[in-house]
This record gives structure tokens, sequence and C-alpha cells, in this order.
């Protein structure tokens, strides 16, 4: 009895092909967060989180990621994919951090383009980071992914579990508002 | 609806200017991305069952599906309460609902004692009948339609059937006493129809051709369809 105990607590230590498997998972999901870090970087940036939780925000979408690698095709796009998640983290992070940030160190920063950046090309994405600011995140999520990521809009809209009209209408609306938004910022960088 | 008609018109040339800028990835510094990968790292060596990683979000997730469930049941729970308050009927004494009112002292010989079938609750009945009525019950009590109809009815019925006791004993003087009392409380009562076909019982049994004849015309034009009538003719027949 004790020598069945023995080997099934020897059997039961060795990794399986199951731990093996998992070894795998991990190295894909970590060779594919490593790829797209850069562009995860930006599109939190995008979807607007702040540049000192950015790190911390991308490291929880790679959490998930390694959660749900097993429902991610490999046949398809992975940034659609890492949207989505970044998408659903970012606006989870948003809603915490309204409700537990009190109002006394909420972090002002001035998001209009600095005159100092001489680089047009600087102060193009820094003004189309605060124009995005001023669209509601489900809307600017469709625009940020089909407009800036040139998605399509079926996967868009399989990406954040929307219906493809409801994309098609989100996209509209928010490029009305960010042609108002960039409108009104030129404006205001002109009088400068 | 096709997908062409919800296509938005295309953006203009400024803000296409100002996109195509920011559709450049800038690569991250790499102390920054260093950082990250080793972060990522460190969880995959602390933690390759992956169950101490769960992010907040989930843990989150989790704990607003709690809070959710939690309050459904609660206005549920809340909501069943108001509709028991709200349904539940009012207490209705009985003492009240089923007490008969006494007959006023002016009828005669009125007192005939039903058939005591429980010797113990005999002497309390007894004395409801005598006793005067408690001040309490004098008030004027709001009860529904239905409950004072089928009180109405109640007594309607014990009155007639007081009379058809009174006329199988013989005692028609008593019948038709009753059958007049009837008369007054409930002169359009449901049972009228009935309440005449005793009156000329009594009539008959007394011998009072001339009222019983006269009586006999009247059911005739108040009833004319009635099932008595048969009845009628044959009393009428009788009398000498």
């Amino acid at each position: 009895m004790m020598e069945v105990r023995n080997y099934l607590r020897l059997v039961s230590s060795q990794p399986g092909p199951r731990s093996v498997s998992r070894n795998a998972t991990d190295n894909a999901c970590l060779d594919a967060y490593q790829s797209e870090l850069d562009y995860l970087f930006r599109t939190l940036r995008r979807l607007g989180v702040r540049p000192a939780d950015v790190e911390d925000l991308a490291h929880e979408v790679f959490l998930v990621l390694r959660r749900t690698w097993s429902e991610y095709d490999p046949t398809r796009a992975l940034r659609p994919y890492l949207f989505g998640i970044a998408f659903r983290v970012a606006a989870s992070h948003r809603r915490r951090r309204w409700r537990e940030v009190p109002y006394a160190i909420i972090e002002r920063e001035d998001h209009a383009p600095c005159p100092e950046q001489t680089a047009l090309a600087k102060q193009a994405r820094a003004l189309v980071l605060v124009a995005l600011e001023r669209i509601p995140l489900p809307r600017r999520a469709v625009l940020v992914m089909h407009d800036l990521d040139e998605v399509s809009m079926h996967e868009v809209a399989a990406a954040l579990s929307i219906p493809l009209f409801t994309a098609y209408s989100r996209l509209r609306k928010a490029r009305r508002e960010l042609e108002a938004a960039a409108l009104h910022l030129q404006k205001r960088s002109d009088i400068r | 609806m096709k997908t062409e008609d919800t296509m938005p018109p295309p953006l203009s040339a400024a803000i296409e200017d100002l996109l195509a800028s920011e559709r450049v990835l800038v690569a991250q510094p790499e102390m920054v991305r260093a950082r990250a990968l080793a972060r990522a790292r460190e969880v995959l060596r602390d933690s390759p069952e992956g169950a101490r990683s769960r992010p907040r979000v989930a843990l989150a997730r989790g704990r607003r599906l709690v809070l959710a469930a939690a309050a459904g049941v609660a206005i549920l729970a809340g909501s069943a309460a108001a509709f028991q308050m709200i349904r539940r009927p009012a207490p209705v004494p009985h003492t009240e609902a089923f007490q008969v009112p006494r007959l006023p002292a002016a009828v005669p010989n009125l007192a005939v004692p039903a058939p005591v079938l429980d010797p113990v609750a005999a002497p309390a009945r007894a004395q409801e009948n005598v006793a005067p009525a408690s001040p309490k019950a004098e008030i004027p009590t709001h009860r529904p339609a239905s409950a004072r109809k089928r009180e109405g009815g109640l007594e309607e019925l014990r009155l007639l059937d007081q009379a058809r006791q009174s006329d199988a004993r013989g005692d028609y003087a008593t019948a038709l006493t009753v059958v007049a009392e009837h008369e007054r409380v409930f002169p359009a009562g449901r049972l009228s129809e009935e309440r005449e076909v005793l009156r000329l019982k009594a009539l008959v049994g007394l011998a009072r051709a001339s009222e019983a004849r006269h009586a006999a015309a009247r059911f005739h034009r108040q009833f004319p369809r009635s099932v008595l009538l048969q009845k009628i003719d044959d009393m009428l027949a009788s009398l000498p």
C-alpha cells in the first residue's frame, strides 16, 4: 500500500503533457506580448490611459492574454484580439479610477499640444491623443481600431462583441466628434 | 439595409493627415520594454498554474456579480413582502360576520326556538339573542358589498324558513306575521316569490278565501312565468 502511494506521489510530481503544453502556451503568449508591446502601449494611450498607468495596465493585459490564450485563433490577426482585451482593461481601469481616486490627487495634465514641441509629427500625435480624449470610450475604440489600426469593421465588431451596425453607428459618431475636437484644438493652438 | 449604406462618410484630408502621423508606431524605450517583459516573465515563473495571477479586473467582475445577485435577491424578497401586505385581506371578526339581527319586539310569538343540535353552544346563542348589542357592535363598520349581500340573503332565508316551519306546524297566524315581517324588511327580496306562496298557504290554512284569492291574483300578475303557479292554483282549488 505504501509503495502504491509513493508511486502515485512520484507520478503526480512528474511534469505531464499538460504541464509541457502550458509551458508552450506561456512561451507563445510571452512572444506575442513582446512583439506587440509597442502597439499595446500606444493603444492604451489612445484609449485614454495616463502615461503613469500604461505599464501596469499593459501587465494586466498580459495576464488576461495568458489566461485566455486558448480562446485565441492563431489564424487570425493578433492585434484586434489584443485590442479587445486592452479596451476592456482600460474601461475597467477608468471605472476603478473614478471610484477610488480622490479628487485632491487627480493628475491634471495639460493635454494641449505644447508650443515647444517643434517637431510637427510629434505635435500632431499629441493633438490626436487629446482629440481622442474627447470621444467617449466605446466610440473611440471603434475609431481607433478602424481608422488607426485599419482593422475591418467585421473584426472590430467581433473584437468588441457588438453588432456590426452598432459598430458603424459608433464609427460615424466618433468621426464627427474627432473632427470637431481636432478643429477646436487647432483653433486654440493657432490662438496661442 | 446594406453595409454600404451604413458606411460613414470619409474623413477630411486634415484629419487623415493627423491620423497618418498617429498610425506610425514609436518604439518604447528599451528600459520600459525590459521592465514590462521582466514583470511578465516573473508572473510565468512565480505562478505556473496561473491561479495567483488573476487580474484585478476579473476579481472585480466576480465581486460585482456577487453583489448584483445579492441585490436581486433582496429586491425580490422586498417585493414579495410588499405584495403580501397589499393583497392580504383585512381580518373580519367572526362575531360580526354572521351575527343575526334581532327581530323587533313588536313581533309577537316569534321566538320559536330552533332545534338545538349543540347543547354546549346553545346557551351562548340564546344569550346572544337576548343580551343587548355591545357598543362595539353598534358602530357601523365598513364591509364589502358582497358580505352585506350574503348576510341579507341569510336573514331572508332564515325568516322564510320560520314561516315555512310555522305553516308546517299549522301555526298559520305566526306564518303570516313572519311573512309580513319579511315583506317589510325585504320588499324586493330575492325570495319574494316563495314568500307569496307561503302567505297564500297560510291564508288558505286560515280559510281566508277572499284574501287568498286576492293574493293568488297578485301572484299571477307579479310572477306570470313562475313554476309555482300550478301550486297556487291547486291551493285555491282546495278552498271551500
